[in-house]
């Protein structure tokens, strides 16, 4: 089989029967959750006209839920892929630009050094804090962008963003108290109930703005991989970076605001899209993410839900227990091709 | 039969000038070879050309219109480019960096283009490619890389093809072998070579012209061999 035609074929055919496989697993975790909630309630009780509380607990705490872990594990997972091709590394993530822990450092603030009673809501405080702060990195950063001379200058810049943003937190839990400590070492844990369909809305909105307009620069993308702009054509080049770093930096700052810093998914599923399905085209990749994003998020949501008990997990621990396998898989992996 | 044509043009970036006053013509089927020492301009000509570095003075021609007016996407289908170095995602496939390659053209995806599809596989049969075309690009020998790379440049189907050090890194069966292609590409595909290269083995079974760059001034030889003895015979003042 050397005949291109043939190859691009069965790669396209691949990426079919891999997706359908993915959809089938979303649509069957989705019934799952819907009727294994932590409440313990049937779909057939919803439609018996006495269930008024069991109707409210499943158009209030489990569909919210459901769509939460949906549209988050789609947004960050396609966030990480543009960043990994930005940088040219499998092992970024939507987090490398210091977004997340400015954000971070919005809700210590807020918990912690008792900015909270400047709102009348403690959870709309938190949001407002986190938005806030990583708006105000985003927006330094790119004030600056144009003075880095290469994308590794960005990185840095991140990391640093991020070791200052610990720097702070740090000092904040040492004087305070253990109530405060512990709202914010709950909001660093990550959750999938707290999005009201309001959020939800505005999370679907920029997911979908931002995924037609990388969609459309796919075959750039592809360009991008292959050098072919560096050189020929440095200011487009330059133009689409920018666009990436912007719509990855607009979505972190969005998901950490409203569900905290979620671990692994952004860095994890790119890789396990590229592993599974062998292919690097930007055409597959975007919207595999988005499916396998969704669907893996949606897996970890069940199993913090713990569909057999009444409490539940930090949804961080369980996409850190799923993800860190997949990253340890790469590096051997890439250690086996003599890197 | 196209044609590009430059006239008084100068060179270089900003304050620094690396080649002046110079005028120059060229078509289809013709291969170049240009010499000169590291730094003297030859890559910046050839950005110069793409347009990806401003002209700091002078016109350059494409069939007799001024390319001060072209768009991006115009200059790109009229150049490939093969610079000596490239930055390759080192994961991929060659098939993947070959049709990557070819979609640049009209910004459209293979499968949906049969004409594409008929250009990749004219060009993979006559660069013996099958064999490599689902080994990753890492695996590959330098000469393999440098081979398939060459392969992807000529995917864009461009008729101008400008290649700097297009032998770097090859043994001499591979050399022969890319001598060979770049000349079927220039007397069979009609369109115009020109490249860059310190192998001077390479330039004298290839080209049939040979520019030599030196001094801020360009020398134009239409006999190849005059031209690599007067390269050679030059007093390099080394600062």
């Amino acid at each position: 089989m050397s005949d291109i035609k043939s190859i691009l074929t069965s790669e396209k055919g691949r990426f079919n029967k891999w997706m359908l496989i993915v959809l089938l697993v979303l649509i069957f975790l989705t019934l799952l959750e819907l009727s294994f909630g932590s409440s313990g309630l049937s779909i057939s009780e919803l439609f018996s006209p006495t269930e008024e509380f069991s109707r409210d607990v499943f158009f209030e705490i489990r569909i919210p839920r459901i769509l939460t872990a949906i549209i988050i594990g789609a947004s960050l997972s396609f966030a990480g892929l543009i960043m990994q091709t930005v940088f040219r590394n499998p092992l970024v993530g939507p987090s490398v630009l210091g977004i997340s822990s400015a954000a971070g450092l919005g809700v210590a603030l807020v918990t912690m050094a008792g900015f909270t009673s400047l709102f009348s809501d403690n959870s709309t405080a938190k949001i407002i804090a986190a938005i806030v702060f990583s708006f105000s990195i985003l927006i330094l950063l790119f004030s600056v962008a144009n003075r880095f001379k290469d994308n590794v200058s960005v990185l840095i810049m991140g990391m640093l963003i991020s070791y200052l943003a610990s720097a702070i937190v740090d000092i904040l839990i040492y004087v305070s108290d253990n109530e405060s400590l512990k709202e914010y070492s709950m909001w660093g844990m990550g959750s999938f109930s707290r999005m009201s369909y309001m959020q939800i809305g505005i999370m679907v909105f920029i997911l979908l703005v931002s995924f037609i307009s990388v969609y459309r620069d796919r075959i750039l993308l592809n360009q991008y991989l292959i050098g072919e702009l560096q050189e020929i054509a440095p200011k487009k080049k330059r133009e689409l970076v920018f666009k990436l770093l912007l719509i990855s930096g607009l979505i972190t700052a969005f998901v950490t605001a409203y569900c905290g810093p979620i671990a692994f998914i952004g860095i994890a599923i790119p890789n396990l899209l590229r592993f599974v399905l062998g292919i690097s085209n930007h055409k597959y990749l975007l919207i595999g993410s988005i499916v396998l994003g969704s669907t893996v998020a949606l897996a970890c949501d069940l199993l913090s839900s713990m569909p057999w008990s009444v409490d539940s997990l930090p949804v961080n621990a369980v996409t850190s227990l799923f993800g860190i396998p997949i990253i340890i898989m790469l590096v051997f992996k890439s250690r086996n091709k003599g890197l | 039969m196209n044609h590009l044509k430059g006239v008084d043009v100068e060179i270089g970036y900003d304050e620094v000038s690396l080649i002046k006053n110079f005028s120059f013509e060229f078509r289809s089927g013709q291969v170049i070879a240009i010499l000169g020492l590291n730094g003297s301009g030859k890559t910046t000509f050839f950005k110069s050309l793409m347009g990806s570095v401003d002209l700091l003075a002078g016109n350059i021609f494409w069939n007799s219109v001024n390319m001060k007016d072209f768009s991006f996407s115009s200059r790109q289908k009229i150049f490939s480019w093969l610079p000596a170095r490239k930055v390759i995602e080192e994961q991929l496939k060659v098939y993947e960096l070959l049709s990557y390659s070819a979609e640049a053209v009209n910004n459209e995806e293979v499968l949906k283009s049969s004409k594409t599809m008929d250009l990749m596989n004219h060009v993979i049969a006559l660069m013996k490619l099958e064999k490599f075309l689902e080994k990753p690009y890492l695996s590959l020998s330098e000469g393999e890389k440098k081979k398939v790379e060459i392969a992807a440049m000529f995917m864009k189907n461009a008729p101008v093809c400008l290649l700097d050090e297009p032998s770097i890194f090859l043994d001499i069966s591979n050399q022969k072998e890319i001598s060979g292609i770049l000349k079927h590409f220039a007397k069979v595909e009609n369109k115009v070579i020109l490249f860059s290269s310190h192998d001077l083995t390479l330039v004298e079974s290839t080209a049939e012209e040979c520019w030599v760059v030196s001094d801020q001034k360009v020398e134009v030889f239409t006999n190849v061999q005059e031209g690599i003895h007067s390269y050679t015979n030059k007093e390099f003042v080394i600062s």
